[in-house]
């Protein structure tokens, strides 16, 4: 473990992996920081860049942008109110309040040393979970893997406001389906092609995320007129006050950092829950385990109020890594987009990825430890600075944005005719986005779904065509039941209520 | 416009869409080797199309959002279909004019639709990016489209 960290940390000595990382942290914290932008955005808006990276190089890049991008949208929590995306809108609680008080600075702080452990302990967590995982997941079989897709997909239901239950399972069906377009591999038909050489290698990945993802979000920002607020221009041409915190701060919120950290972290390994949920739910057990004035501090400023959520979002990210890396599941939009980026790329994370490419697991196992080092060190400083981005006006950001995507995907191909499914697709997800259809689904959904279809097939080869291995296999069995329980939850929580 | 409305009609779109993709599955044409495989290459889909058609009928039937409306003003419609229109300029230029050219209009006209309006502002920064740009997939030896201004002026 000790010699994988170590080469992991060698990596990082070329200049050009440095480099990336440094970049990634700061691009990330920047795209993080727009109001409505998020890690998924970040992390999809970069996979253009990553094809002339190798494997290691490609990772280290996408999880600094990945972990910059959570702190980013923990500045625009604390200073303006807006968060980048759903983790950080527990830290609005008390992080705007003390920005509003003059203590943005104190806010900032607590939010970077927050992601800090949370990101360092769910990176030793990490290291100690995947090898375990990864050697008990070695012996899988088709079955196996075609029943931890199956839960992959229907985790996400069981995370669902109960309305959403079914938008969500739609969508991911939605995403399966466009995985079927193309020629299919084992009998080399072609399927929905229409005829068009363009569509027989199936649709693009990079296309749909950019689509689902970024494309969408900016041309719904511009349906919403989304304009910045008198208080985040202030924010960004004003002061923010002393970063410094006293040792007794430091003392009341340590406790609450490591508790975080592992309720993150845990939280963050189930597929489907992730960041957003291990925020809420951290941010709750702060405030139930407080007692007297610290409890009515809560929603009015209270440090520990910050450090949970930004502490529990950092840690569920590392937690996410390890479905992602050892069995090749995606637990949330982001990891989708990372799993796409890796296969896309000539790597098929799964148990074998611990042995096979291992260079690729330690180059993200150190560039998470450095890169939340660089937040620290690097980003936290220069926030005062990376704030006055704020300043860029709404006129210039969605026309850049909507520009980057049509490079990112026109680069890939060099050809148009995807530049015009890219806009069809984002048109159909602005839609799907107005009735509340969510998009991360759409992407797990279609990264799994060559994956799951062949995993499927060479199970029932094995078992002779017969799909008697859901319930003879053990561990299948276990899968597909809790799969079952997943889409169930809901259903069940509302039939009590 | 009432959610409930618009929810019904997206998912009856979506079913729509799903019997679509099942008919196609149905008339698959499969190799002959494949007739007796467990899964041939319509299997799935058409097991998608089934499971896509149930679930957008069960939304369709009962829409979400009660008494909810949807409503964004006719500029902000406008400002959306004018930045789709100028992606569909984008993507049919490229080819024609270039890269710096197409890039250069796209973002003056979107910095335009979006309230810019001071040209020259308009103009730097459109250029401005696009410019480097160009001067950056240069340096990564990337070939960008000349287009047709490219090869006279080349």
């Amino acid at each position: 473990m000790i010699e994988g960290l170590l080469s992991g940390l060698m990596a990082l000595t070329d200049p050009a992996n440095l480099l990336l990382l440094v970049g990634g942290c700061m691009l990330g914290t920047f795209i993080g920081m727009m109001p409505g932008l998020g890690p998924v955005t970040a992390v999809s808006l970069l996979i253009p860049v990553t094809y002339g990276l190798g494997p290691s190089g490609a990772m280290i890049l996408l999880a600094a942008v990945y972990y910059g991008a959570m702190f980013g949208g923990s500045t625009a929590s604390v200073l303006i109110n807006a968060p980048g995306e759903s983790s950080s809108v527990p830290t609005t609680f008390d992080g705007y309040p003390l920005a509003k008080s003059g203590h943005a600075g104190k806010a900032l702080a607590l939010c970077a040393w927050g992601s800090f452990v949370g990101g360092t302990i769910a990176t030793i967590l990490l290291m100690v979970a995947a090898p375990t995982l990864s050697a008990w997941a070695v012996g899988f079989q088709g079955s196996e893997y075609f029943a931890l897709m199956v839960l992959g997909l229907t985790a996400v239901a069981a995370f669902t406001d109960e309305g959403g239950v079914m938008k969500a399972l739609l969508t991911t069906v939605l995403g399966l389906m466009l995985a079927t377009m193309g020629t299919d591999i084992a009998d080399g038909v072609e399927r929905y092609t229409f005829g068009i050489a363009d569509l027989s290698d199936g649709l693009s990945f990079v296309l749909l995320a950019m689509a689902a993802f970024a494309l969408s979000e900016a041309l719904m920002a511009a349906l919403h007129n989304a304009k910045l607020s008198e208080e985040a221009k202030a924010a960004a041409r004003g002061k923010i006050g002393s970063l410094k915190l006293s040792a007794a701060e430091v003392r009341d919120v340590a406790p609450t950092a490591v508790r975080s950290s592992i309720i993150g972290f845990i939280v963050g390994v189930l597929p489907g829950a992730g960041a957003t949920i291990a925020a809420f739910m951290s941010y709750a057990v702060e405030r139930n385990l407080a007692r007297g004035p610290a409890r009515e501090m809560f929603g009015k400023g209270s440090l520990r109020g910050i450090t949970a959520p930004e502490t529990a979002n950092n840690a569920a990210a590392g937690g996410a890594y390890v479905p992602l890396l050892t069995l090749g599941i995606p637990g949330s939009g982001t990891t989708a987009v990372i799993l796409g980026a890796l296969i896309t790329l000539g790597v098929q994370p799964g148990p074998q990825l611990y042995t096979q490419h291992s260079e690729v697991f330690w180059a993200v196992v150190a560039s998470m430890y450095i890169g939340n080092l660089i937040l620290l060190v690097i980003n936290l400083p220069l926030i005062p600075y990376i704030a006055r981005t704020l300043a860029i006006p709404e006129t210039m950001l969605v026309p850049l944005i909507l520009f980057f995507c049509l490079i990112g995907v026109y680069l890939v191909s060099f050809n148009p005719f995807d530049l015009w499914l890219m806009l069809a697709l984002a048109l159909v997800c602005v839609i799907l986005r107005l009735v509340d259809y969510p998009m991360a689904p759409l992407l797990l959904g279609f990264v799994l779904g060559k994956l799951m279809e062949e995993n499927l097939r060479r199970a029932l080869n094995v078992h002779d065509g017969s799909f008697a291995f859901l319930w003879e296999r053990p561990v299948t069995l276990a899968l597909m039941l809790v799969s079952v329980g997943c889409i169930l939850a809901p259903v069940i929580g509302r039939l009590r209520r | 416009m009432p959610y409930r409305a618009l929810d019904r009609a997206v998912a009856l779109g979506i079913f729509a869409f799903s019997a679509a993709y099942f008919l196609l599955a149905w008339n698959l044409r499969i190799p002959p080797s494949s007739d007796d495989s467990p899964l041939s290459a319509r299997s799935f889909p058409f097991a998608l199309g089934l499971i896509a058609m149930v679930l957008s009928a069960a939304i369709a039937l009962k829409p979400s959002g009660g008494d909810r409306t949807i409503s964004f003003e006719r500029a902000a419609w406008m400002r959306t279909i004018l930045l789709a229109g100028l992606m569909g300029f984008y993507a049919l230029a490229i080819t024609r004019l270039g890269f710096v050219p197409t890039a250069s209009l796209f973002l003056a006209g979107g910095f335009a639709v979006l309230g810019e309006r001071r040209p020259l502002v308009l103009a730097a920064v459109a250029l401005g990016v696009s410019l480097s740009f160009w001067f950056l997939f240069r340096q990564l030896d990337v070939d960008l489209d000349w287009g047709w201004f490219g090869r006279i002026w080349s």
